[in-house]
């Protein structure tokens, strides 16, 4: 058959398509598929069955041949490229920050990032690696190569693997965190600044250090070690470690303390707090409303006004001012048991209520000489409830023991003061009211004797009643402690 | 120790399976009436059966006949506010081995049925 030289086969530049060109006035007759067909193959094209559909289509319509024809015939099919590769985050371990709104109608601006605690083994997510595409082909069936997916952009430390089925494990114990696009467990959150808007509350299972302050409403809670390197202002301090500030905490009556362990701290100002350990200041411990359940020493500073209750030694330069500064310490106690001792006396006082109303229950049915068959079997049900509630008392009993033999144990009077106690400084000591009306020169040393009374040593000289130098009465307990109460469960 | 309790009154049951826990039994199965306690006897197979004396459909002294006429050897302690002597009598004719009297003790049921066990075991030994 003789080729058609104005029959032309137009093939784009990149491959993408080809086009079929038929000028008008040739013999229809001549324009089958076929020849058609023959002349796009010897153009390059490679015939699918697309390719033959379309020629079909445009013998077809090329008709009579009153007008020319130009259509597309073949299209390339394009590659398609890979996925990324991806990490699928388990419910509770994505580790991404985020600050959601609390609810629809409101945003809290003080919450904070939540931290996704995580134990050895634990299988925080999956890892999908990338895909790699499809390719595709031109007309003419050249490959048109497909872009592989990326792999995950995220770098696992090695206290994350992945196992050959993607799942992501965790090595260690301790808090999820991707910073800069690194995945790791760590046991400690560093605030490169202050904890304001910025931060949010911050709320850690592990040790907190901030590099500079906390501001005002914001609360931060460790359960390890809280360091802070600035000014803690009007905030909640909650940590189940130590408390390590290079500032001082202006609490301004709100700002509170509750510390597991030790605080160590410039100056505290109008703080309401408790702690379980040692409390070292500074400088100043001003207007401040504070149980210490171990020492408090300020050897170098003053406790100025407030109501402070200290379980250990006392070891401070100054108490009280000239202008008669209310200051009350309270010494001698254990307050962070009496709360328990509270607990467990009440737990007492009600279980003998409940066998109390028990026993007069069983009074009044024994009062009919011959009880029915349902009298005697309500007898054998106060029994065995009086029963029940004996084996609870003896447990509540013996706890209170524990506790009363725990503050026996740890209840001392040690004071020593190297300056002053000012007048208007008072003490409780267990059952005494200790009132200074004139300034008391140190250094001073207040203690117990063997006989329990109240004695004060000035410098080096020998123990003398401190009512020589204060005003003593008997008769007023001080009142409970306010702070941590430790749960207590029989 | 597996232990079938039997007794019309909830509340009784439950201050016997009190008691049981505080024994040592290992499995407590209950039964509302005699004629409940025959149809579980068999599969729960208890190594003693602690039985009230008045209770619906049928009673305890009536199951205790038709277990003992089945021959079976199961100890019993009848549990009952029945304390007259005949009835005593009446009931360990019929063949329970020992017998508590409403109101009781958690602490003297205890020792009724380890005495109970004790002399049982016994018996077996010799």
């Amino acid at each position: 058959m003789a080729a058609t030289p104005e029959i032309s086969v137009k093939i784009a530049a990149d491959g993408s398509q080809a086009t079929l060109v038929a000028p008008p006035g040739l013999d229809a007759a001549l324009l089958t598929p076929a020849t058609l067909l023959f002349l796009v193959k010897a153009a390059g094209v490679l015939i699918d069955q697309e390719v033959e559909r379309n020629v079909a289509a445009f013998a077809a319509a090329y008709g009579s041949g009153a007008t020319d024809r130009r259509d597309i015939i073949a299209r390339s099919v394009p590659a398609v490229p890979g996925e990324d590769g991806r990490v699928e985050w388990h419910k509770g371990f994505d580790p991404r920050p985020a600050h959601a709104p609390a609810s629809a109608e409101r945003t809290d601006h003080y919450q904070g990032q939540h931290y996704a605690p995580v134990k050895t083994g634990d299988i925080v997510g999956m890892a999908h690696g990338p895909t790699d595409g499809t390719d595709g082909r031109n007309v003419r069936g050249g490959l048109l190569k497909a872009r592989p997916g990326k792999p995950v952009a995220i770098k696992f430390q090695p206290m994350l693997t992945i196992d050959s089925g993607g799942r992501i494990i965790a090595q260690a114990a301790g808090v999820l965190m991707l910073k800069d696009n690194a995945l790791s467990v760590t046991q400690s959150l560093e605030v490169p600044g202050q904890v304001d808007f910025s931060t949010g509350n911050i709320d850690f299972p592990g040790s907190v250090t901030i590099a500079g302050g906390v501001g005002s409403g914001f609360k931060v809670t460790a359960g390890g070690d809280i360091h802070v390197g600035g000014l803690i202002e009007v905030a909640e301090i909650r940590c189940g470690g130590d408390l390590i500030a290079r500032g001082g905490m202006a609490g301004n009556g709100r700002g509170t303390l509750e510390v597991e362990r030790n605080v160590q701290i410039v100056y505290l100002e109008k703080v309401v707090g408790a702690l379980t350990g040692d409390l070292v200041v500074e400088r100043v411990i001003a207007d401040c409303k504070l149980v210490v359940g171990g020492d408090l020493k300020c050897p170098n500073g003053n406790i100025l006004g407030g109501d402070i209750n200290v379980t250990g030694s006392l070891l401070v330069k100054a108490i009280g001012s000239e202008s008669y500064t209310p200051t009350i310490i309270t010494l001698g106690e254990v307050p962070l048991l009496q709360g328990a001792r509270v607990q467990v006396s009440k737990a007492i006082e009600q279980i003998n209520a409940a066998l109390g109303r028990l026993a007069e229950q069983a009074r009044l049915i024994k009062l009919n000489p011959r009880p029915s068959p349902s009298e005697k079997e309500k007898l054998t049900e106060i029994s065995y409830e009086a029963s029940q509630q004996n084996q609870e008392l003896a447990k509540w009993a013996t706890k209170l023991s524990e506790i009363e033999a725990a503050v026996r144990a740890r209840r001392k009077l040690d004071v020593h003061v190297a300056k002053v106690i000012q007048p208007g400084v008072k003490f409780h000591i267990g059952e005494c009211l200790v009132v200074f009306k004139t300034a008391a020169k140190g250094p001073l040393w207040i203690c117990w004797d063997e006989q329990r009374h109240l004695m004060y040593k000035a410098g080096s000289g020998i123990a003398r009643p401190l009512s020589e130098i204060a005003h003593v009465s008997r008769g007023h307990s001080a009142p409970p402690a306010e702070g941590l109460v430790p749960a207590v469960a029989a | 120790m597996r232990v079938l309790v039997v007794d019309d009154s909830k509340t009784m049951r439950n201050i016997v399976k009190g008691v049981l826990g505080t024994i040592g039994a290992t499995a407590v199965e209950e039964a509302s009436d005699g004629q409940d306690a025959l149809s579980r006897v068999d599969a729960f197979n208890p190594d003693l059966i602690l039985l009230d004396w008045n209770m619906p459909v049928m009673d305890g002294i009536t199951f205790v006949k038709s277990y003992r006429g089945a021959k079976k050897t199961t100890p019993i302690i009848m549990v009952t506010t029945e304390a007259e002597k005949t009835r005593v009598i009446e009931a360990i004719q019929a063949g329970v081995n020992n017998y508590a009297v409403k109101p009781f003790t958690p602490e003297s049921l205890s020792k009724i049925i380890e005495t109970t066990m004790a002399k049982v075991a016994a018996k077996k030994a010799a």
